[in-house]
């Protein structure tokens, strides 16, 4: 069930009516059951991998909250690691690594048969496991209690508007509120509403829009000309922002109609003026969840310099990993650890605070186009199904630039639809940009009065009917 | 029940919301919305390009006097601006009523047919005019317009199949041609009921809408303005399966109520007609019409037959694809011999014979 479905708009209301009415301890069961439910609409089947792998964790925290041996708490945290890293290993990376490996024996002479699995990968696996694994080492870390309640603990692994797609939420934070004792106001449900909308429209009306041109030049890239695969480029980034962003804000505008509050995953990402500030606006609860258990752990940057840079390395290849079984991936998380160590090595800023006169803003204004272009060059990679597209696209964009014509761009999709989801991305940006530094677009949508509130809503809301492209219902993060 | 307040203020359990305010703002919120919607919607109609306009009125032709027409024309825009039923009477014993949709699929053409016979209407004979566009659009019917469905359970029907297939925004009169965007800018600012592409339109006779403009251009001039086209086809290896069910599935309803069906191939412009005539999606796309006229055992008027091409002139239409009045007055009469030479409808009488019609005329187009 995917959250720009009919499906989701019929289930969303009915279990927020149900929800409260049955509250407050039928209610949580409610919830428990309608997020295993919500799952089971992709796979009956892999719910039990979730329950499973919820089960483990949730053992070895009480284990390991109920001793003082340092031992027994190793012990039980390698038990959690490996059942988690071993569902992922077996349903996300085994294929990859099989054909891998015997792509490698092939290059020096030796054939190989890949052993290769029939399963499919089950939706929302990084996300719930990195979720589940991430409590068990908190309780390790002292961080936070273990919880006596295998429901609850269910519960904040399998909260549906967070369950597929993130963001990755931490134990310390989600689990207390998962304990009954969120409430809720009007303000939230205004807000909850807006945010809803707001995702909703950045979804329906730029990324599945824009997503027509990109399709159509990835499917086959060598066919394009330069034009078409810089735009498509492009294009592809906003798209993978409207399309992830707004799958965020469909997430935390839902868990607000529960009481519940999730953490922020992005803060308009495109005004970064380093890879380091992109990271800290980008996908947030992935690189601080990366940051905290592998980063810091590795040794951080209080070490030497090559081991430094060393970690910063292994961080983003494992962030390009997480992504997915691809190599494409993995060049893409190696190129903006790169970036990141080469921005130490240099001393570039990591923000833009501190630029003062004509000739400090221009600097900045530099630095942010060398960071947007970086950053849209490595989508390439995000975007191509194998190594040789994304060079091909990269090998194709100096073509055919003298012969600049609509055709020529656009590969066949109507320009006029495209240009509207870019000019809507453009409205998207600015708004974010300039009017949710300080509170998200729901709280700031909730806090006016009620003629520009429903104003704004009506018109996210008939911006949907009018401009929307409807029928492409994945969002790109589901595959992770 | 305990943390339910009925009441107007604020309760002060979990849930500090008063239920009866919520309702009352979801019920205001949603009636406005469906005032806005219908608001936008009369906006846009007014605004529309004037070629859809025309054809959702001239729908209204067909219902006050249905039972004075043996038959209907179906298609898009390709058929719309083609068939000129007066054309096709003037040496065709046949009245015939020109329901082509612009922008349609031929998902769109079962709902209009079976949405006509649920009236009780019977048609005589059925023309179905084959757009290669047609079978390359969305599969969502309904998606361009659900005002040539009278029947409310086809309506209900049509809406329901667009929202499965992920179509929201086609329970909203508003959102249902969301093309017609422009239409809405173009009343916001004032500026007259311009026409869409049609830009000028004649008369509109038994459904058909008159393209008063040609094409002033070359050949040259058509081969550049039909890149668009040949860009559209050529994403496409053959057409999508299940509008080609949805072709079947309507020569099957027309046979099943005692129709005689007729399938006809407008012609592009002849430039164009070369500049196609090596893309798979159209060796694929006539080849379907022919599987399609054997299956069914029903004539199959090929326009794009040389023979027809070379009887057009490219000043004769509109742009690459669609002819103005001038052709479409030729190959209607072209269609209407054809008919009779099949044996599918007599042949005029000379009692038909009645005040000439004037001759169509392709002014350049402005």
């Amino acid at each position: 069930m995917s959250f720009s479905s009919i499906e989701y708009f019929i289930f969303l209301p009915v279990l927020f009516i149900l929800y409260w009415m049955l509250a407050p301890r039928p209610g949580k069961s409610v919830l428990l059951i309608a997020s295993l439910g919500f799952y089971a609409a992709w796979s009956v089947w892999y719910l039990s991998l979730i329950i499973g792998v919820a089960a483990v964790c949730w053992y070895a925290g009480r284990q390991i909250n109920d001793t003082d041996q340092e031992g027994v708490k190793r012990r039980w945290i390698a038990v959690a690691a490996v059942a988690c890293l071993s569902v992922l290993c077996v349903f996300k990376y085994f294929n990859f690594f099989s054909v891998s490996i015997a792509d490698g024996f092939g290059a020096a002479g030796i054939d190989l048969d890949p052993f290769i699995l029939n399963v499919l990968l089950p939706v929302g696996i990084s996300f719930y496991t990195f979720q589940a694994l991430s409590y068990v080492v908190d309780v390790k870390r002292g961080s936070m209690p273990a919880t006596r309640s295998f429901h609850d603990f269910l519960l904040y692994v399998s909260f549906f508007p967070q369950l597929v797609a993130g963001p990755i939420e931490r134990a310390t934070r989600l689990l207390p509120q998962l304990t009954w004792r969120q409430k809720v106001t009007a303000e939230d449900l205004k807000a909850g509403v807006a945010r809803i909308l707001w995702g909703l429209f950045k979804k329906l009306v730029v990324a599945d829009t824009v997503s027509m041109q990109v399709d159509a030049v990835y499917a086959d890239p060598s066919s394009q000309s330069g034009p078409a695969l810089v735009v498509a480029t492009i294009l592809f980034g906003i798209q993978i922002y409207c399309d992830f962003s707004a799958y965020s804000d469909i997430a935390i505008g839902s868990a607000r109609l529960f009481g519940v509050n999730l953490m922020e995953n992005f803060r308009s990402p495109y005004l970064s003026t380093s890879i380091s500030e992109f990271w800290r606006r980008w996908h947030i609860s992935l690189s601080t969840w990366l940051r905290d258990y592998v980063y810091v752990p590795l040794g951080g940057n209080r070490t030497a310099r090559s081991r430094w840079y060393f970690n910063i390395m292994v961080t983003f290849f494992l962030s390009g990993l997480w992504h997915g079984a691809n190599w494409t991936f993995v060049v893409w998380g190696a190129l903006h650890g790169l970036a990141i160590v080469i921005e130490r090595m240099i001393g570039w800023p990591a923000t833009a605070s501190g630029a003062h006169g004509l000739g400090g803003k221009a600097l900045v204004g530099v630095r942010w186009l060398a960071t947007l272009t970086l950053v849209m060059c490595a989508w390439a990679f995000f975007r191509a199904d194998s190594l040789g597209d994304a060079m091909t696209v990269f090998g194709g964009m100096g073509s055919g630039w003298s012969h600049l014509s609509t055709a020529n761009i656009m590969a066949g999709v109507p320009a006029d639809r495209v240009g509207i989801g870019f000019a809507m991305f453009v409205a998207v940006f600015a708004i974010e940009a300039l009017w949710c530094e300080r509170a998200d677009i729901g709280s700031r949508i909730a806090g006016v009065n009620l003629v520009v509130r429903w104003g704004a809503m009506l018109t996210l809301l008939f911006g949907i009917i009018m401009l929307g492209t409807f029928g492409s219902e994945a969002f790109i993060y589901f595959q992770f | 029940m305990s943390h339910i307040d009925a009441g107007t203020t604020a309760p002060r359990g979990h849930f500090q919301v008063s239920w009866k305010r919520m309702t009352v703002a979801c019920t205001l919120f949603v009636a406005i919305v469906l005032v806005v919607d219908q608001g936008l919607d009369y906006l846009l109609r007014l605004g529309v390009p004037a070629d859809y306009r025309v054809f959702v009125d001239s729908r209204k032709v067909f219902d006050a006097d249905k039972s004075s027409y043996d038959g209907l024309i179906l298609g898009d825009s390709f058929t719309a601006d083609a068939l000129d039923p007066a054309g096709i009477a003037a040496v065709a014993d046949v009245s015939l009523f020109n329901h082509g949709v612009y922008n349609s699929s031929m998902g769109d053409q079962r709902l209009i047919l079976e949405d006509k016979l649920n009236d009780g209407w019977r048609p005589k004979l059925v023309v179905i005019g084959l757009g290669p566009l047609l079978f390359i659009r969305d599969d969502v019917p309904g998606r361009f317009g659900l005002d040539f469905i009278q029947s409310p359970v086809l309506r209900a029907q049509a809406i329901w199949s667009g929202v499965v297939a992920g179509d929201l925004a086609i329970p909203f009169a508003s959102g249902r041609d969301r093309a017609m965007l422009p239409g809405l800018v173009r009343v916001a600012l004032g500026r007259e009921l311009a026409a869409g592409r049609g830009l000028d339109i004649g008369r509109v006779e038994a459904g058909y809408i008159e393209n008063r403009y040609g094409m002033s251009g070359t050949a040259e001039t058509l081969v550049s303005d039909g890149a668009l086209f040949r860009d559209q086809i050529g994403a496409f290896p053959a057409p999508r399966p299940a509008q080609v069910a949805y072709l079947n599935q309507t020569v099957q309803i027309a046979q099943a109520v005692g129709a005689r069906v007729v399938l006809v191939i407008p012609p592009v412009s002849p430039p164009q007609v070369m500049a196609t005539a090596d893309i798979p999606y159209m060796v694929a796309f006539m080849q379907m019409a022919r599987d399609t006229a054997r299956r069914f055992d029903v004539p199959l008027i090929q326009g794009f037959d040389p023979a027809v091409v070379n009887q057009f002139s490219p000043r004769q239409y509109f742009d690459a694809e669609h002819m103005c009045a001038e052709a479409a007055r030729l190959f209607s009469t072209i269609v209407g011999q054809a008919l009779v030479a099949d044996g599918v409808v007599a042949a005029a009488s000379a009692s038909n014979d009645g005040a000439p019609m004037p001759a169509p005329v392709c002014h350049p187009r402005p």
